[in-house]
């Protein structure tokens, strides 16, 4: 135990520290606003010739940005990109032309020009590689052997970040605080990321975090299983279609995946991000040839009655899995469809089968001064009680966001979950309106408050606060 | 000039509007009933949690939902019930963490979990019907407990 919590302390040291080296965060909801402008994922692309279909990396799929292809967690150069230059009130990388005159407190950055003299990136691959001396990246560090390869990220192309580095290391840290009645506050999630991507072609990704615990720090710090794995895979991605296929522990590709993990379209389906429940062991295989999105995994996971060892990856029951997520995430819009089965024995957690549509509109691509973005999701599936007799559930999910200036965006977003649709009076919606502020790449407040309407009577509100810091 | 700039204003509220008005409607839907089952889950199956629960079920389900918030309060007096009692009186938020503190007070979480639904508070989501099921049958059965 002691140990432990030198080893936890040490890491909420090392992040404390870390975030003001920086970079971004990522839901589904900055994909779908930033199809709008292309220099919020790279440098101005000014002549930038158009590779062919194969070789593009421009997609609004969680790759993108995200080294996970599943999304979430460590992001790529060019998530790290969006995070330094649009996300924040003060960039830290060019400014995106569009978002000029949208700050809230003028134009005091100094990563952006604002002048016709923007930084600009290479205009091909052939031209890539005389930039790979002209990053300045602390925490990202080499370049793989064998050489560049056209479907990795390209050197120059995101200003000093380093396109495509053999060691990454990041941090995803939420501190949070629940004022309902009495004031809680309760380390939400602490996770430390690495990437190693010795040769092209090949990473083995690790992120070992906690399991935040609403009862607080000692709670979280003598949990058995913090830390744990939350992800342990190796992939074999930059392929042709940016195609990859990874094997290990992660949690299947399916929906939208909101960094609120307590929203019904998750927490009902067995996908709680926060939980080592949720993490399966198997292989996923996708790809993302500019805007359509595939993803299909086979696995095998831990009963429902138990949790999983935190440590090794193949703790895994009887019972197997499978997911595939297909979508077309247009610059303005997303349409999409998932399905989930898992079968097992009744005493393992019972069959699961569950499909779900989702989709996104950004009218901001279609006209400038309309900064809106909205996205919503609906969950239909079946599901044993341990009894053994099936039911169903569904669940349904909406978000409106405004963003009023850069690094301050507005919400209002509805959850609704109906557990059991034989059961009367257990269905209920929760309806939440806030604002995200992000003053620095690396740092967001996130402040929201939050109603329950259950149908069977019993609303209630409370006040939630994140304060997150990322890297 | 006119024209341009009647598009600029009339374009963004036509979308906030429209967008607004799907959002509403979707909300107004849900909130007004939509697909809710008839059947309390011990009439649409009863054997979905066992007909005389574990206090071991009972306890998890405390654990999980209630203690994080219940840890400190009412407390007190061990196992010398007058001192329990009075602690428990004084106390405005009655602590939930160990087997006495949870007999003592299984009549409040019955009221407030499964009657009222007013626990775990705020956007907490409440109790599952299967873990207020499983709370319901253990009062039923006389509240079996290993500490009584």
């Amino acid at each position: 135990m002691q140990i432990r919590t030198i080893a936890i302390c040490a890491v909420l040291v090392f992040a404390v520290f870390a975030v003001y080296l920086s970079v971004a965060v990522g839901t589904p909801m900055y994909s779908a606003r930033e199809g709008r402008t292309c220099d919020n994922c790279h440098l101005t692309p000014t002549n930038w010739i158009d590779p062919k279909l194969a070789d593009r990396k421009c997609t609004l799929s969680c790759q993108g940005c995200h080294v996970d292809p599943a999304g979430g967690g460590m992001r790529t150069v060019s998530g790290r990109f969006f995070g330094r230059s649009t996300l924040p009130m003060i960039a830290f990388s060019p400014r995106p032309t569009m978002d000029w005159n949208r700050n809230l407190i003028g134009r005091h950055d100094r990563a952006t020009s604002y002048t016709e003299k923007l930084p600009l990136g290479p205009k091909s691959f052939e031209e890539s590689a005389a930039y790979a001396d002209s990053t300045n990246d602390p925490l990202a560090w080499g370049t793989p052997l064998g050489g560049s390869t056209k479907y990795g990220f390209l050197p120059g192309r995101y200003g000093v970040l380093n396109a495509d580095p053999v060691f990454r290391v990041g941090i995803d840290f939420r501190l949070a605080a629940l004022a309902a009645g009495r004031a809680l506050v309760f380390p939400m999630q602490l996770d430390v990321p690495i990437a190693l991507h010795p040769v092209h072609h090949a990473t083995l990704f690790v992120n070992t975090g906690v399991r935040g615990r609403l009862s607080g720090y000692s709670d979280t710090i003598d949990d058995s299983h913090t830390p744990y794995f939350r992800e342990l895979f190796v992939m074999a991605h930059e392929f042709p279609y940016q195609a990859y296929v990874k094997a290990g522990r992660f949690v299947p590709a399916y929906g939208l995946r909101l960094d609120d993990h307590t929203s019904s379209i998750r927490r009902a389906f067995e996908l709680d991000g926060a939980l080592p429940e949720s993490r399966v062991t198997g292989v996923e295989i996708g790809a993302a040839p500019n805007y359509p999105v595939l993803n299909v995994s086979w696995f095998k996971m831990a009963s429902r009655a138990r949790t999983p060892d935190p440590w090794d990856i193949f703790d895994v029951d009887d019972g197997w899995g499978a997911a595939v997520n297909l979508g077309y995430r247009e610059m303005g819009w997303t349409l999409g469809g998932s399905a989930m089965v898992k079968r097992r024995p009744i005493e393992e957690g019972g069959d699961a089968t569950t499909y779900g549509v989702y989709g996104a509109f950004n009218p901001w691509y279609y006209k400038r001064g309309v900064p809106l973005v909205y996205q919503i999701e609906y969950d239909y599936g079946s599901y044993q009680r341990v009894s053994g007799i099936e039911t169903n559930h569904s669940a349904f999910y909406q978000e409106l966001d405004w963003l009023a200036f850069n690094g301050v965006n507005f919400l209002v977003a509805h959850d609704w979950v109906d557990p059991d649709t034989e059961v009367i009076d257990d269905a209920s919606n929760r309806v939440s309106a806030g604002a995200q502020i992000t003053p620095i790449p690396g740092v967001t407040l996130d402040g929201r408050v939050r109603a329950l309407i259950p149908e069977a009577g019993g609303e209630d509100a409370d006040f939630f606060v994140q304060l997150h810091f990322w890297l | 000039m006119g024209k341009r700039r009647i598009s600029l204003v009339i374009f963004p509220l036509v979308t906030a509007a429209s967008l607004a008005l799907v959002f509403g409607a979707a909300l107004t839907g849900m909130l007004s009933g939509c697909g809710s089952g008839d059947l309390t889950l011990a009439e649409a199956d009863p054997d979905a949690v066992p007909a005389d629960p574990d206090f071991d079920l009972v306890f998890s389900i405390v654990q999980r939902e209630c203690t994080p918030c219940h840890k400190e309060g009412g407390e007190g007096g061990g196992n010398d019930a007058p001192a329990r009692a009075i602690a428990a009186a004084e106390g405005e938020s009655p602590r939930l963490v160990d087997c006495l503190d949870i007999v003592d007070h299984a009549e409040e979480i019955y009221a407030t979990t499964v009657g009222n639904n007013t626990m775990p508070p705020g956007a907490w989501p409440r109790l599952t019907s299967e873990e207020k099921l499983v709370i319901e049958r253990w009062i039923e059965n006389g509240v079996k407990a290993p500490c009584k």
